[in-house]
């Protein structure tokens, strides 16, 4: 029989857990409403008491897809190994997630292995088909994060830029506030520019490198928007979609410049996108024609593998599986691990 | 206290503004101002003064970013903005950080005033112009 695992990923607001057979993922299920209904709950907003009345119905309800999918009957006793994210996170929420994996590693006997959210994140690339070749370079965009990361092979990584300050998702988010969208309205912004054009110049940070900052952007639109709203009160609401696209344009416009000079700079000819922010239209065709225009490959992952999701977590485990990198029970969560230096 | 900078100068604000701290034998600081003034980059420019050795960003998805120093214990920046309540921000842990005895920064504490100990630095960050700005602080 195959080498199989089951993932926890409980870093952040969302409870999930993914069955994966040699490296192929069988089922990755994200707690939802449905799973709620089904068990006769209603969905918490945020930390880890949701997670803990998640995380059993997320993983039955992963086993049994997986079931479906293999075609034979699957239980605990099947696994080979348990996964959970180490890090980063919000503490007590990775805590739910370990201290599960910890008890069925203890119960089964079987290996238990921590992984790093973000790294997780850049391998969720190895779900697509075709999936990149190693070398590749990924930008990683989240609410939390913005990184472009060197990926060597599936354990060796660099990261060569970061954020310095707000993640683009935020930049997102956050800009969205100023001009009176509801939070989160890093989705809303998307759809409103696609009917806008980008005609509002806003100042972009010159940051050394390849590192991001997107907080002194937030401030510039604020600007902008106190100087138009002075001469015309009506200005956001007579300039919505034209204002979208242009704070979409230009974060997506900080994004590209450093992931190109990062292609450059490393002749790497395999790019990748990750993280929730992959899923916004404009930033996937930019990416694309930017793939064209200075002829690299690209990849995004499906939606299910690019926001916070165990399937990630799943495939990083499984290469740490077989370079049998294990963790034994008195490991803990860590809210905040540097790696990739 | 009040102490007026313009950008350029943040680090030079920062500075006193760490000496204060230091002196003031404080360990908790809630920073009030609106979105865009400045909470998280003048927090960071004090978390360097204070030997910071870790990559400094953005708590708001995180909550709580934990720091290490070279010579001090951790270094807590947090933000509550996400939280909807105390019971959220206990789940998050921020109790844990704030009663650890170590520096904690924490931005938009008003989502969970209740749960800050009985003495602590209290700062508003003011938008003077595009270049300025005035932070002011006492012990509450």
């Amino acid at each position: 029989m195959a080498n199989i695992i089951l993932a926890i990923e409980s870093s952040c607001d969302d409870t999930s857990a993914a069955i994966c057979a040699d490296g192929k993922i069988l089922s990755n299920v994200i707690a939802s409403q449905a799973i709620h209904e089904a068990y006769g709950g209603v969905v918490p907003e945020l930390a880890s008491r949701a997670h803990m009345q998640n995380l059993l119905p997320t993983v039955n309800a992963a086993l049994k897809k997986a079931e479906t999918e293999l075609g034979k009957p699957l239980s605990f006793t099947d696994l080979n190994a348990v996964a959970f994210t180490q890090s980063p996170g919000l503490i007590g929420s990775l805590m739910v997630g370990c201290s599960y994996a910890k008890s069925l590693a203890l119960t089964l006997n079987i290996p238990l292995i921590g992984v790093h959210h973000m790294q997780a994140h850049v391998l969720a690339n190895l779900l697509s088909d075709p999936a990149p070749e190693f070398p590749f370079l990924c930008l990683t965009v989240s609410g939390g994060h913005t990184q472009i990361v060197l990926c060597h092979s599936p354990l060796n990584m660099e990261i060569l830029g970061e954020t310095i300050d707000d993640a683009a998702g935020e930049a997102f988010d956050k800009t969205a506030k100023l001009i009176g969208l509801p939070y989160p309205g890093g989705p809303l912004i998307d759809k409103y520019a696609q009917s806008g054009t980008p005609k509002f110049a806003l100042a972009e940070p010159q940051i050394p490198e390849l590192n991001f900052s997107f907080s002194g952007f937030k401030t510039s639109v604020m600007y902008f928007l106190q100087k138009q709203n002075k001469e015309n009160p009506n200005f956001i609401g007579e300039n919505l979609n034209d204002i979208c696209a242009s704070i979409q344009h230009h974060i997506i416009n900080i994004l590209m410049k450093k992931l190109v000079k990062a292609v450059k700079q490393t002749c790497i000819k395999n790019v990748c996108l990750a993280g929730g922010v992959s899923a916004n239209s404009g930033l996937r065709n930019a990416f694309k024609a930017a793939g064209e225009k200075h002829r690299f490959n690209t990849f995004i992952p499906e939606f299910q593998y690019c926001t916070d999701n165990a399937g990630m977590i799943a495939i990083t485990a499984y290469h740490q599986f077989l370079a049998e990198k294990f963790e034994n029970l008195s490991v803990s969560p860590s809210a905040r691990a540097e790696w990739g230096k | 206290m009040t102490i007026t900078y313009a950008l350029n100068e943040i680090e030079k604000a920062a500075a006193s503004f760490a000496g204060y701290l230091e002196e003031s034998g404080m360990k908790v600081v809630i920073f009030n101002a609106p979105m865009g003034a400045g909470k998280t980059t003048f927090i960071t420019q004090v978390c360097k003064v204070l030997g910071v050795t870790s990559v400094l960003s953005s708590p708001t998805y995180a909550i709580i970013n934990e720091y290490a120093t070279a010579a001090n214990g951790p270094v807590y920046h947090m933000d509550w903005y996400r939280l909807e309540d105390e019971h959220e921000a206990i789940d998050a842990g921020v109790e844990d950080a704030l009663y650890s005895g170590n520096y904690c920064f924490v931005e938009w504490p008003v989502k969970a005033e209740g749960l800050l100990p009985a003495h602590y630095i209290n700062a508003h960050i003011h938008i003077v112009s595009e270049t300025e700005r005035r932070i002011e602080f006492n012990l509450s």
